[in-house]
């Protein structure tokens, strides 16, 4: 199904939430996700990989701490690409420094993109994230891939690395259609949504709106 | 005078801790600046150009039509759809599943193709899709009241009671008029660019006015096919007081809430209108006859209004008396004084009620088209400009801005069950918004984050043991629960309107001052209370239809008596 793309954030909001983040970290997630899906990646799907990670998940273990070696890791499993980017944007003016940031153990790492792009807009510089032989240059216009395609688009992630770059990112808006939502990714999604929802009470259901009386 | 000559330290406006009351808000009345006078605004002077593209409608009342309206460089096609509704499925309930017509507003014109496949998906509304050429998606009901009444007097060649008329005020209501990427449409953001959709909600109040004269049109075309050659039209200034009647429940109450920064810029745009005609020295002879005028139709108007809730009763009834202290206060030649407006306001201020004191605010602004119709530019908003924390900030500037912006927040005890006595969510039966008893039913843990008072003073209290210098982003990290507010927090420190003053959750929160205000802002007038959580309303009533736009001088039309308007 093709969607909106302000039916895309919404959804990945409250699936997000549904997903056990906190309403401020949901709306990072749905603000990520239409970016994505705005760019040309596949970014419901993307989400619904990450809610199928953590799920279950408190946030103690998922929150982000910087290790000896300097580079930011989850206390277990792999690192929440929401929570980091988060933390990436709200520190997005150590980005002038040009200090190259380490994340290790990452899950779905695209999902970091969105944030790099807003700190690195923030900031007023030009990033890159790399991984797996793939970078992804942010700042400019539109994204541009150097590197196999194909790898962008995993669930997980051994290191990657956030650097500024002095090139600006000048890449073509890309064909692929973002606000393609497969029927499964949607069912997923709205698995996670349906989580926010409160069973209905007889309270609930009197006086909400309109019925026909009073014609 | 132009807003450029005044004196901006004349120009005070009205403190947020004044104007961003719940009870303040529930008193809001259209102006110059509502949406729908924007639009009307703009067609007139862009001399927009009305067409009835098709009318294919039978005698038991289904068809489609498809009426545009050309401007100076796109053309806008309300693609209309009507069916056979069985009476027993007659429900104005978002949660309806078929309705009496059914629209959407096309992005140009349509095809035929166009038109067969929004044939297939427009009528189902939320179990339909449309695309990006679709703006909005709406759907409307017949008032059982009016409408076959008004079908049988034309069909015998009569005219229905103005009486009658006027104690409906429409023929069909909507119950949803859906925009910004609903259901698969356009995004807001992708026509944002558009100069016709500059102010807020132009695309749905298009819909709206379209949609009036399409059921016009139909229920004259009802009544010639039943009475054929007997059957008449209705008189041209009758059919002006219809209106479409919309009902508005508490699926709406939490949009002020979720949209601070829009908000901020709607009132902000009012309280500078206001600040703008308080500073003017001296009132001229024809502003003040434009002043009277329309004090004289706002009365009609107040006198027109009827509800039975007994909150609006009770206000309608105040605003009376308060609209009598006010002619003998104007009687004694209060607008002689030096600084005349700004002396009417004050006195207000301590003699009317909020209904009264809200009604001179948008009476006032009447007079002064060219001091403030530049304003409703200026009220759309990006949320998306305010969605980046500033990290940087420190805990001891957070907890000021908590001190000065949250002040009233902070005093309240939330400890006490009252406080807290309602929690907003989301019901899994209708995926529509509820408010419930926190106390008495199992939806806390669902809780939407519509209780800013109270998330703030959370924040405020976990602030407690931070050092002043640690930055947000740090605090953020370790309490990721805060992030909402405090995201919120930091837009409020740069838009003082963006925060409602009161407690959303309190055990006596009316959901219809919510429901008003925004309404109010559409222009809507003849608020009547249904119950504390949803409103009727009646839009477009006394305005000109589309095909009578060029010919006609309208300004002013929300209020009735159109012949007295000075050309």
């Amino acid at each position: 199904m093709i969607c909106s793309l302000n039916e895309i954030e919404a959804l990945a909001r409250k699936a997000a939430r549904g997903g056990g983040m906190s309403w401020g970290l949901a709306e990072e997630a749905g603000k990520a996700v239409r970016w994505l899906s705005d760019k040309g990646f596949p970014g419901p799907w993307l989400l619904a990989e990450l809610l199928r990670q953590n799920d279950g998940k408190p946030y103690a273990e998922l929150a982000v701490q910087q290790g000896s070696d300097g580079v930011l890791r989850a206390q277990s499993g792999l690192l929440c690409p929401i929570i980091a980017g988060a933390l990436i944007c709200d520190q997005a003016d150590d980005l002038k420094g040009g200090a190259e940031l380490r994340l290790g153990d990452v899950a779905v790492p695209l999902l970091l993109a969105p944030f790099a792009c807003e700190a690195a807009r923030s900031a007023g510089v030009s990033v890159a994230l790399e991984w797996s032989g793939v970078t992804l240059n942010l700042g400019g216009a539109a994204p541009w891939v150097d590197g196999a395609e194909a790898a962008l688009v995993v669930a997980s992630k051994g290191t990657v690395t956030l650097s500024r770059t002095v090139a600006e990112a000048l890449g073509a808006q890309r064909e692929a259609s973002g606000r393609e939502v497969t029927r499964e990714t949607l069912q997923t999604l709205e698995a996670y949504a349906q989580r926010t929802y409160a069973p209905a009470t007889p309270e609930s259901r009197a006086g909400a709106g309109a019925g026909q009386e009073g014609d | 005078m132009k807003h450029d000559q005044l004196n901006p330290e004349c120009a005070t406006l009205r403190p947020a801790e004044t104007v961003m009351r719940l009870e303040r808000m529930g008193s809001f009345h259209q102006s110059r600046l509502s949406f729908m006078r924007v639009l009307l605004r703009r067609l007139k002077a862009e001399n927009w150009r009305f067409e009835r593209r098709a009318f294919e409608i039978d005698a038991k009342g289904v068809g489609h039509a498809v009426y545009t309206m050309h401007g100076p460089a796109r053309s806008y096609s309300l693609v209309a759809f009507a069916h056979d509704l069985p009476p027993e499925q007659r429900s104005d309930r978002v949660i309806a599943t078929a309705w009496d017509t059914t629209f959407t507003l096309f992005d140009g014109l349509p095809t035929e193709a166009d038109i067969k496949r929004l044939s297939q998906n427009v009528p189902l509304q939320e179990a339909g899709r449309v695309t990006t050429s679709e703006i909005t998606v709406s759907r409307a009901n017949r008032s059982v009241r009016l409408f076959d009444h008004v079908v049988d007097c034309l069909s015998c060649g009569e005219q229905p009671l103005a009486a009658d008329v006027d104690a409906v005020g429409y023929l069909m209501r909507t119950t949803a008029v859906y925009g910004s990427g609903k259901l698969g449409a356009a995004d807001r953001e992708s026509i944002a660019d558009r100069p016709e959709f500059a102010a807020p909600f132009q695309a749905e109040m298009l819909t709206v006015f379209l949609i009036r004269g399409f059921v016009l049109d139909l229920v004259e075309h009802l009544a010639a096919l039943k009475g054929g050659a007997g059957a008449v039209k209705l008189d041209p200034a009758l059919r002006r007081r219809f209106g479409i009647g919309n009902s508005t429940g508490l699926g709406m109450a939490p949009f002020l809430l979720n949209h601070p920064i829009l908000l901020n810029n709607w009132i902000k745009a009012r309280e500078t209108a206001l600040a703008r005609v308080r500073s003017l020295p001296v009132i001229s002879a024809e502003e003040t006859e434009a002043f009277f005028t329309m004090l004289r139709r706002g009365r009609r108007n107040v006198d027109d209004w009827h509800s039975e809730h007994p909150l609006q009763c009770d206000k309608i009834d105040g605003l009376k008396a308060d609209l009598d202290r006010l002619d003998a206060h104007l009687d004694s030649g209060a607008l002689t004084a030096p600084m005349p407006w700004d002396a009417l306001y004050r006195w207000a201020e301590g003699a009317l009620s909020l209904e009264g004191q809200e009604l001179l605010v948008a009476l006032m602004m009447e007079p002064y088209g060219a001091l403030v119709d530049d304003l409703p530019c200026q009220m759309s908003a990006d949320e998306g400009a305010g969605f980046r924390i500033d990290g940087c900030m420190t805990i001891a500037q957070l907890r000021g801005i908590l001190e000065r912006d949250y002040a009233w927040a902070l005093k309240i005890d939330w400890d006490n069950p009252e406080s807290q006595a309602k929690a907003w969510y989301v019901s899994a039966e209708k995926l529509e918004p509820r408010l419930g008893e926190r106390h008495l039913e199992p939806v806390a843990p669902y809780e939407q984050p519509l209780a800013p008072g109270r998330d703030a003073a959370l924040l405020f209290e976990a602030l407690g043991g931070e050092a002043d210098q640690t930055r947000v982003a740090d605090f953020l990290l370790r309490h990721p629960e805060h992030r909402h507010i405090l995201r919120r927090v930091q837009i409020v420190a740069r838009h003082p309107y963006a925060e409602i003053r009161d407690n959303t959750v309190s055990a006596d929160i009316l959901p219809i001052d919510l429901l008003r205000a925004k309404l109010s802002f559409f222009g809507a007038c003849h608020f009547d209370p249904r119950s504390d959580r949803w409103v009727r309303i009646n839009m477009f009533r006394n305005a000109p239809f589309p095909h009578e736009l060029a010919e006609m001088e309208f300004a002013g039309w929300t209020y009735p008596a159109l012949v007295e308007v000075p050309v």
